[in-house]
């Protein structure tokens, strides 16, 4: 990626926002009405120390530039992009359609996919610091790619969402050892359903579907099929408090020519579950439990037990510790993260 | 055939149930209550939070993405207050509630606002609302606005029920307009008192009785108070010789306790909204209540 014009583009846009900005804010809301997109920064602060590599590191894991607003009324753009120390990229730059007659909509440029239940969500808005292993094995830690999606939501009496995509995969940008890296075109459909078994709590249930080729193609076969099925309760019992269950299944299976053109099939599985109790304004507790097979040939499997603990100073921004303990390699981890953010938040529908 | 008939039927019931009402969803208790008293039985009210609910953080649920999906009029506090209400909207695909379309309507548009902030804002002042305090609902005078918003509204949707609307407006407004007359002669004796607060979400209310403030617990709004500014609010509750703190429903009563302890202030729990608390079951209600909750407590 040619980040240059990327960082130039930034700098210009960050002086550009802060000439006009300060004007804005000179004369806080008396102003009068502003035309500026909503620009928002997002850090992530994580500190990490594993026994199996007995190191110690700590640094900015990500910061998100966030620019989005309307460009014609019911149409949205947002654009994020991410800075890290694997460099500059465009994690998210679509055109969002928001009612296409009236009961569709379409997002068309580069975004993250609508499979699974955690995918579509930026990292720091997940209640824990790491990455489930089925979302680092089957997704390579976050399927973001160019294309377009189209959605609608069913004149039901409760909610029910259809999400499908067609995306073309830039190959090989994430991910490590025996995660699935895609190629070529991915087609995904997201089915959920959600509904309220009781006035305080909320019940959604979701399947997921893809189809694409694996990084070995084309110079041999590589077809890629993806299931995945979700299921998140939330309850609250009191004001400021929540109780959440969330958990995920993916399956893989994946079909290669090996030498002398015989096929072999690999299937691959994984899950997690998470469970978390938000007690006041400001703590949260929670643990996950996650097991996951790898989404290469060589088969290993890996699971991992988290306790997390949150501390809420505001909406935007929360310290958390989470400590790990990986059975397999009988390995201990412990998570420092800080999350802050500067600028307008939204309140997602999750 | 038949089967697929009677689905069809059974899944279409709960829109054929409001066929010919307006669809009005509220996103505060208060304006729903309003909403309600103007548009009287042409309409079919729902509101998406509960009285007992913090209106700075409701979380997005989808069941309410389907409330506002078949709304005519979304009608929301405004001022960023419920911003979370931005997300339902736009989820919810309805641009003629979206803001800018003819079914949206910000109740926030006619008032007096107090608190607008000047100069640079940044979190070093705490969860600082841009658009200025947006509690106005605690000011009776502004539910006669809200009313008057309500009534706009409705005979855009609706012109030919202009009558029957203007008639449940003026019969709200009259009965509010009683009810402030009998609560300022009530609270006249507190006039020019001052009274501590749990959060400024209190000073409409302050303002409609001529109450004057003590200071907050929560002196940068959304941000717990540290222990210096506990201590500083409690020897100014002494040196005053206030008698009451005041606390909303949603607030955690560890440090009003604390300080009720220390000064011998009364610590009060009243309503910041319809529903709020037992006995706030509508506007008046509320007022009711909240009037009498705190003459009682500084007799």
């Amino acid at each position: 990626m040619k980040t240059k014009p990327l960082y130039l583009f930034i700098l210009l846009f960050l002086f550009a926002s802060g000439v006009f900005a300060d004007d804005a804010l000179t004369g806080g809301a008396k102003v009068g009405p502003i035309a500026l997109p909503d620009i928002s920064l997002i850090g992530n602060i994580i500190g990490d120390w594993n026994q199996d590599t007995n190191r110690v590191t700590f640094g900015m894991d990500e910061l998100e530039m966030v620019v989005a607003g309307y460009i014609y009324p019911q149409v949205k753009a947002d654009a994020v992009l991410s800075m890290s120390q694997s460099g500059l990229e465009i994690e998210e730059a679509y055109a969002d359609f928001l009612s296409l007659f009236d009961v569709l909509s379409l997002k068309a440029g580069k975004m993250k996919i609508e499979f699974g239940k955690i995918n579509i969500l930026h990292s720091h808005v997940w209640p824990y610091a790491d990455t489930p292993l089925i979302i680092n094995n089957f997704l390579a830690g976050s399927l973001s790619e160019n294309g377009a999606s189209i959605g609608i939501v069913l004149p039901l009496p409760i909610f029910v969402k259809s999400e499908t995509g067609l995306y073309n995969v830039e190959p090989g940008v994430s991910g490590g050892t025996g995660t699935l890296q895609l190629a070529q075109e991915l087609y995904t459909e997201r089915l959920s359903a959600s509904f309220d078994p009781t006035d305080d709590s909320d019940l959604e249930i979701g399947a997921s579907g893809a189809v694409s080729k694996g990084s070995d193609y084309p110079s041999s076969r590589d077809d890629v099929e993806l299931a995945g099925a979700d299921l998140t309760l939330k309850m609250w019992p009191v004001n400021y408090s929540r109780f959440l269950l969330q958990a995920e299944a993916m399956y893989m299976k994946r079909e290669q020519t090996q030498t002398g053109g015989l096929l072999d099939d690999i299937e691959r599985w994984g899950t997690y579950v998470y469970a978390g109790y938000t007690f006041n304004k400001f703590v949260d507790l929670g643990a996950r439990y996650d097991w996951s097979e790898d989404a290469v040939a060589q088969l290993t499997k890996e699971s991992k037990i988290s306790a997390i603990f949150t501390y809420r100073m505001s909406e935007a921004t929360f310290a958390r510790l989470q400590y790990g303990y990986t059975p397999e390699n009988k390995s201990n981890e412990v998570l420092l993260q800080f999350v802050y953010g500067l600028g307008p938040h939204t309140h997602p529908l999750q | 055939m038949k089967k697929l008939f009677m689905l069809s039927l059974a899944l279409s019931l709960p829109f054929a149930v409001f066929a010919g009402q307006i669809n009005i969803v509220a996103s505060s208790t208060d304006i729903a209550d309003i909403m309600k008293a103007v548009a009287g039985d042409k309409a079919n009210v729902e509101c998406l939070m509960k009285g007992t609910q913090d209106p700075h953080s409701v979380e997005p649920r989808p069941s309410m993405v389907v409330k506002v999906r078949n709304a005519d009029i979304m009608a929301v506090v405004g001022m960023d207050l419920d911003m979370w209400a931005n997300s339902v909207i736009e989820a919810s695909r309805n641009s003629k509630v979206s803001k800018g379309g003819a079914g949206y309507l910000d109740m926030s548009e006619g008032i007096d606002k107090l608190d607008v902030p000047e100069g640079k804002i940044d979190a070093r002042l705490g969860d600082v609302h841009i658009y200025g305090n947006p509690h106005y609902q605690l000011d009776p005078k502004n539910g006669i606005i809200m009313a008057d918003e309500a009534l706009k509204k409705l005979v855009e949707f609706d012109p030919a029920d202009e009558k029957y609307f203007r008639a449940n407006h003026d019969a709200f407004v009259k009965k509010l307009g009683d009810g402030i007359g009998r609560w300022n002669k009530m609270m006249e004796p507190l006039k020019g008192k001052k009274l501590a607060a749990s959060h400024s979400c209190l000073l409409y209310f302050f303002n409609a009785f001529g109450i004057k403030q003590a200071g907050y617990i929560e002196s940068k709004p959304g941000i717990p108070p540290s222990p210096s500014e506990v201590i500083a609010l409690e020897k100014k509750i002494k040196d005053d010789g206030v008698k009451a703190v005041l606390v909303d429903q949603f607030f955690d009563m560890s440090e009003p306790e604390k300080i009720s302890a220390d000064t011998g202030a009364k610590t009060v729990v009243i309503s910041t909204c319809v529903d709020g608390l037992k006995g706030t079951e509508d506007y008046i209600k509320l007022f009711d209540y909240d009037v009498k909750t705190v003459l009682d407590a500084v007799k």
